[in-house]
């Protein structure tokens, strides 16, 4: 059955391995793209989502690299560090990308170019970077300055990116499994968590974090890939037709998703959180020496740089 | 040839014994630290490595020592020269098995070559590795145990002794 | 498919051990189908591997392999002996009783069954008990450990469900204390049918000096469960790091309050331990791949389609999976069964409103109740080996165990409160 049919039909087998639940944008996002492709006739696309053939991001984009026909949503955080481009960092570094509408223009970038040629060199191809919502601090005390993270133990990434914005904002930065965060924060070993509202509001958080404080402190983006190989593989036309539609799509659901933000954080206000608008100035402002002293390693004026291609 | 082995064996369990009690001592200390707010980012990271690790060494040492056992509820009642028999293909296919683990841990290893840990400065291939070393280790005892079954049938002294302990 | 289910079947009947029947099995899937790289089966072995959840297993091992070195264990027998002593088949209660107070500090249902076989079979042969009754008693009466906190059993599903490990254990108390009834009802009915070991008339009666006298001593042991959950309730340490605790308070305890522990004992403990943990994590490691080769020809989906096509009624369907577990774990080791169905069951019944925490716990119950059923079961061939006695005379005396175990659990399925009440207490 499965996957099986789909080769000896002769179509283009493709399948879409996600971890993220049924039930999010990113989910829902690469169903439609399915759709579009078995609508289509030349496709037999599916989609597995909750980590139904793995829960490991990176070992499902090392299995695209090694030729299964997958597409996977990574990020560009996660990319940098499995195919060593330490620069691509940025697109997920705090207060870089502010606005979802940079999105559209980033893949004409000339960075972006580099980048996603750097990654073709290892087999692997960046299809479309999607808007997947900003961070904010969920807290079982009240954060409106920045002094009132300090000594929180907060759930962060525990990347070179989550430490040095728990150095710059002074919080402990706990590496935690997301699935153990919950019970954390209910029993006390945990103070707070940084998230998307989507998956905030997918695990009920408003039982255990009565305080929201609107940070955006990063633009977290959804990297689809696959490899070079299933592009190849495919004729010319099917395969304009294929990352046609995973853009366009990617761009739409960006967009759904953005439009969902405000109905979750209102589901979060409905069940008692209190959401605190702060001053963003200040918390850029605590950031700014993380740039100044370049702790992340960037290429000499590469924010600069990124910003002058993006026309910011 | 027998004193290298039981040197192997001795070195795998202390690194094993030495691995295993370093990641009771990090998990207890990485709670410790968190309860006095002390960032710990890349503790599940060398947790796991470690996991992997002893875990897998472990399961060679099980192996070796007998305690991996499969159900002879249709077997035992074979005359002893079949399950013998039986018994030294079961070792040959897992043989095979392992080969094929070992050979393609090491490909999966070079695959990620350039992967780093996202929390710690060292190669995510470290813990392909331990699949490597210890389905290498377990060809070694794989293969001490096809001799043994290979003597019990072919050798002079064909006793008839039952799986013997080892 | 059928290649992979044709090399499971011959590989087990050949006596191959489970790991490797399940793990060779997938990899012929990989290696006949071009599409999928044979490195990504080894991703898979390794993946199973690289789990904080599973920590609590090898730690939770590794406390009770103390506990057993440093005279914890044996001053809880002395505790049992002193509680059973008037009851008729005194003896075999010794077990159950035996096997309650070494729930809470042991997890491993096979490991309580050994231990106690070794303990009390030949005392037990001595007094006139058949051998296949003594097998049963000491092997059924094992699943009362495993039921109530730490539990390996709970740990497993915990990690394969992604539920939460701390409102699991404490999900087992109320069931594991049931059991003990059900099972102390069956030993006493039964070993007065077959007239064993009847109570000495002569058996001074218990008085709360003795009881406060032993206790002065087992209290240690008998605090463990409540120190482990009072510390995840409290934040000191996520489930998963429970066991880390575990062992730490195991060696001091046995080193400062028995002054039993010694160094060569503590290696003993731990070469055991990394040898236990590295056969389950075998297990666990090579049902990676076979878990991305049913995924990949949707068997998942099929079997629960097959499944919601029987019945809507939640408790009529989980009465079902809990008979389709009985019969699985007959043949399939308890792991696996884990492994391979918490996945497709755990969605099911809470699409239809069953409690995670409920259905865990009954679960986790009779998949462990696998290692103790013939054909194929590890505590079963454990048992009986300790004291060489056939595996069909165990079959035959166990039935009455088994009937009651299956009763508790069939009475659970319609009282959620039983399961949810002290987790809701506890946790909120
Ligand atoms: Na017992
Ligand atoms: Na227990």
């Amino acid at each position: 059955g499965g996957q099986d049919e789909a080769a000896s039909s002769g179509k283009i087998t493709v399948t879409f391995a996600g971890t993220e639940a049924a039930t999010t944008t990113q989910s829902k996002m690469m169903q439609a793209v399915a759709d579009v492709l078995n609508a289509d006739g030349r496709f037999d696309a599916e989609v597995l989502v909750a980590g139904a053939l793995s829960g490991d991001t990176d070992a499902l984009v090392t299995q695209a690299k090694l030729g299964v026909p997958l597409v996977v949503p990574s990020d560009p955080g996660r990319l940098a560090s499995q195919f060593n481009i330490p620069d691509m960092n940025i697109l997920m570094a705090p207060y870089i990308l502010t606005d979802p509408a940079v999105l559209e223009k980033l893949p004409d970038t000339e960075l972006f170019k580099t980048w996603s040629s750097q990654l073709e060199k290892q087999g692997i191809v960046l299809i479309a970077d999607m808007y997947n919502g900003f961070r904010n601090f969920y807290t079982v005390e009240k954060v409106e300055h920045v002094e009132d993270l300090s000594g929180m133990r907060i759930r962060g990434f525990g990347n070179d990116i989550g430490n040095a914005l728990a150095k710059h904002f002074g919080f402990a930065n706990i590496a935690i499994p997301f699935g153990e965060v919950f019970p954390a924060i209910q029993q006390g070993a945990l103070d707070g968590t940084e998230v998307q509202v989507s998956a905030a509001a997918g695990n009920a958080f408003w039982d255990v974090t009565p305080y929201i404080a609107i940070t955006k402190h990063y633009m977290l983006q959804t990297a689809f890939v696959c490899s070079t190989r299933l592009l190849n593989g495919m004729p010319d036309d099917a395969r304009e037709f294929f990352l046609k539609t995973i853009r366009e799509k990617a761009l739409e659901y960006g967009k759904t998703g953005e439009e969902a933000e405000d109905g979750l954080y209102q589901k979060m206000a409905d069940n008692g959180v209190t959401i605190t608008e702060v001053d963003l100035k200040e918390f850029q402002d605590a950031i700014a020496p993380l740039y100044k002293n370049n702790d992340l390693k960037f290429s000499p004026g590469l924010k600069e740089k990124l910003f002058d291609q993006l026309g910011m | 040839m027998n004193k290298l082995f039981s040197w192997l064996d001795k070195a795998e369990k202390v690194v094993c014994g030495t691995g295993f009690v370093f990641l009771i001592a990090f998990v207890f200390l990485s709670a410790f630290l968190r309860f006095f707010r002390v960032s710990m980012s890349w503790n599940i990271d060398l947790a796991m490595l470690l996991l992997a690790w002893t875990a897998f060494l472990g399961a060679d040492v099980a192996w070796r020592s007998g305690q991996i056992i499969g159900v002879d509820i249709l077997t035992r009642t074979f005359p002893e020269k079949l399950q013998r028999l039986i018994e030294l293909v079961v070792y040959l296919i897992i043989l095979t098995a392992l080969g094929f683990m070992f050979v393609y841990s090491l490909r999966l290893a070079w695959t990620e070559r350039i992967a780093r840990y996202q929390s710690m400065p060292i190669p995510y291939s470290l813990v392909i590795l331990s699949l490597a070393v210890a389905s290498l280790s377990m060809i070694f005892s794989t293969l001490q145990k096809i001799r043994r079954v290979s003597l019990q049938l072919f050798g002079k002294d064909s006793s008839p002794d039952r799986r013997s302990p080892e | 498919m059928n290649l992979v289910l044709i090399c499971f079947v011959i590989f087990l009947l050949m006596g191959m051990p489970i790991a490797f029947v399940i793990g060779i099995a997938a990899f012929t899937f990989f290696i006949t189908r071009p599409m999928l790289p044979f490195e990504g089966a080894v991703q898979m072995v390794i993946l199973q591997s690289q789990s904080f959840a599973f920590l609590a297993v090898p730690f939770f091992i590794f406390a009770g392999n103390l506990m057993n070195v440093s005279g914890i264990t044996s001053r809880l027998l002395g505790l049992a002996r002193l509680l059973t002593r008037r009851m008729y088949g005194g003896t075999a209660q010794i077990s159950v009783v035996m096997s309650t107070l070494m729930g809470g500090v042991s997890g491993s249902a096979t490991a309580d069954a050994a231990m106690e076989t070794r303990i009390l079979g030949p005392e037990m042969m001595r007094i006139g008990y058949k051998k296949g009754y003594i097998c049963s008693v000491n092997c059924v009466s094992a699943l009362i450990t495993a039921t109530i906190p730490p539990s390996l059993g709970l740990i497993i599903f915990g990690f394969v469900g992604e539920v939460s490990i701390g409102r699991l254990f404490a999900g087992g108390i109320i069931p594991g204390f049931l059991m003990m009834l059900f099972l102390m009802i069956t030993t006493s009915l039964t070993s007065r049918f077959k007239k064993y070991d009847p109570p000495q008339a002569d058996a001074p009666r218990l008085t709360f000096r003795e009881i406060g006298e032993n206790l002065k001593e087992s209290v240690w042991a008998l605090m463990f469960p409540v120190i482990l959950i009072v510390g995840i309730r409290f934040g000191l340490f996520t489930p998963s790091e429970s066991g880390a605790f575990a062992v730490v308070y195991a060696v001091i305890i046995g080193k400062f309050v028995y002054r039993e522990l010694t160094w060569e004992n503590f290696k003993d403990a731990l070469v055991t331990s990394f040898k236990d943990n590295g056969a389950i994590m075998l297990i666990i490691a090579m049902s990676g791949p076979f878990s991305y080769a049913i995924t990949w020809v949707k068997l998942p989906v099929i079997l629960s389609n097959f499944i919601f096509g029987i019945s809507s009624n939640p408790q009529v369907l989980v009465l079902i999976m809990l008979g389709f577990l009985f019969v699985t774990g007959m043949i399939v080791d308890s792991n696996v069964n884990f492994i391979l169905l918490t996945p497709i069951f755990l969605p099911m019944v809470q699409s239809l409103g069953f409690d995670p925490i409920h259905f865990g716990v009954l679960m986790a119950t009779v998949v462990t109740l696998g290692v103790m059923t013939p054909p194929i079961g590890a505590a079963l061939y454990t048992v009986c080996g300790i004291i060489d006695c056939p595996p069909e005379e165990y079959t035959r005396e166990s039935i009455p165990f088994m009937a009651a175990v299956l009763l508790e659990l069939a009475v659970l399925v319609f009282i959620p409160e039983a399961v949810t009440f002290i987790p809701n207490l506890i946790f909120g």
